[in-house]
């Protein structure tokens, strides 16, 4: 992609992806990579949101609210996701949620030398679950959001979607 | 400390107040051996596929179903693994909502190790309080089951109860282990079959 603005991820098409798949419940821990997100969301009145102090209660919020007939959607950070790995298995998995961890790709870059272990290890850590993930960098690459959806509610599985905007967050 | 209530007979006593709109959930291991020993219903979600998670997820179910009352059983080794917990449901109330802690100070399934409230030290009403918990309370006697059943039923949430129960070795009373299943079930009680598959 040469045009300087396609290579930005736009808050207001994530949003849109959002919407178009039915969220209703928006779990979070603050991110440095998706803060724009949450931003948005937090001023859309049809969304509720609710804080947690650590990621694996995100999971188990989402859970609940899955299991009550809500549609959750999980915003947290690689290295969150990486602390919630118990409960990704034992409630995501084990419970059979179809739920959709929209995760901020902390330390990616896609060109340059990775300094940062968070993304060391991020696509390793999903791939040892099993879990089908989705790299999400630019607006071009927005309808994979509603692939992921799609495809948590077929499996009834949790899937992943990294966030991967290099221009945001930790690498802005 | 361990108080003196019996804990099966605890939940039994418990699970009598219940009608169709009870959902009540159980946390790893004792709380839901006693759950299902009290009588498996739809409404029952044992979730014990990890640890660390009942109220929260509890929490979840509470703000997807307003209407119902959902009621909590954890013990107090998986409380005190997440008791970030108190503070989330605090800052984002539901009134829908108990969470009753079988207090035995122990780790039950794993040999009976102590927990931090076995000391007396750490208090786990106390700290719900400082969190912003709207009612809170430790039951020690049974005298004081009636207050416990008002404050799983009746009171506006968010409630947190600590009911100290004795360590016993009681026999174990396992639910169906698919988490898949189990919420399903669940799943299809509250919500009808059909929106439920979806």
């Amino acid at each position: 992609m040469s045009d300087a603005s396609s290579n930005v991820l736009s808050p207001d098409i994530v949003h849109r992806e959002m919407k178009q798949n039915g969220v209703t419940d928006v779990v979070w821990l603050p991110d440095s990579e998706t803060n724009w997100l949450y931003l948005l969301m937090k001023a859309d009145p049809d969304l509720r949101l609710v804080g947690v102090s650590r990621e694996g209660h995100a999971c188990s919020i989402a859970a609940g609210l899955s299991a009550g007939g809500r549609k959750p959607i999980i915003l947290i950070q690689n290295t969150g996701m990486m602390e919630s790995g118990d409960s990704i298995r034992g409630w995501l998995m084990g419970l059979d949620i179809p739920v959709v961890l929209m995760v901020g790709y902390r330390g990616y870059t896609r060109h340059g030398v990775n300094k940062d272990t968070a993304a060391t290890y991020t696509e390793r850590f999903i791939n040892a679950f099993g879990l089908q993930y989705y790299l999400v960098e630019s607006d071009a690459d927005a309808p994979r959001i509603s692939i992921a959806f799609k495809e948590a509610d077929r499996t009834k599985r949790p899937v992943v979607i990294l966030v991967a905007d290099e221009f945001h967050g930790f690498n802005r | 400390m361990s108080g003196g209530l019996h804990r099966r007979d605890l939940v039994k006593e418990l699970v009598k107040g219940r009608d169709k709109n009870t959902l009540m959930l159980s946390g790893l291991g004792s709380p839901c051996w006693d759950l299902n020993n009290a009588g498996d219903v739809p409404e029952n979600f044992y979730i014990w596929g990890a640890m660390g998670g009942a109220a929260m997820i509890g929490y979840g179910v509470a703000r997807a179903q307003p209407d119902k009352r959902v009621i909590v059983l954890t013990g107090d080794g998986e409380m005190l693994m997440g008791m970030g917990a108190f503070a989330s449901i605090a800052n984002f109330p539901v009134r829908n909502l108990a969470i009753v802690v079988l207090d035995n100070g122990r780790f039950g399934e794993t040999g009976g190790q102590k927990t931090h409230t076995s000391t007396g030290v750490t208090d786990l009403a106390g700290i719900a309080k400082a969190s912003g918990i709207a009612t809170t309370a430790t039951i020690t006697q049974e005298s004081e089951i009636a207050k416990l059943k008002e404050l799983a039923f009746k009171t506006p949430g968010p409630v947190v109860a600590v009911a100290k129960v004795q360590y016993e070795k009681l026999k174990f009373v396992l639910p169906a282990n698919s988490g898949g299943y189990l919420k399903d079930r669940f799943r299809n009680a509250i919500l009808g079959v059909d929106r439920a598959q979806m």
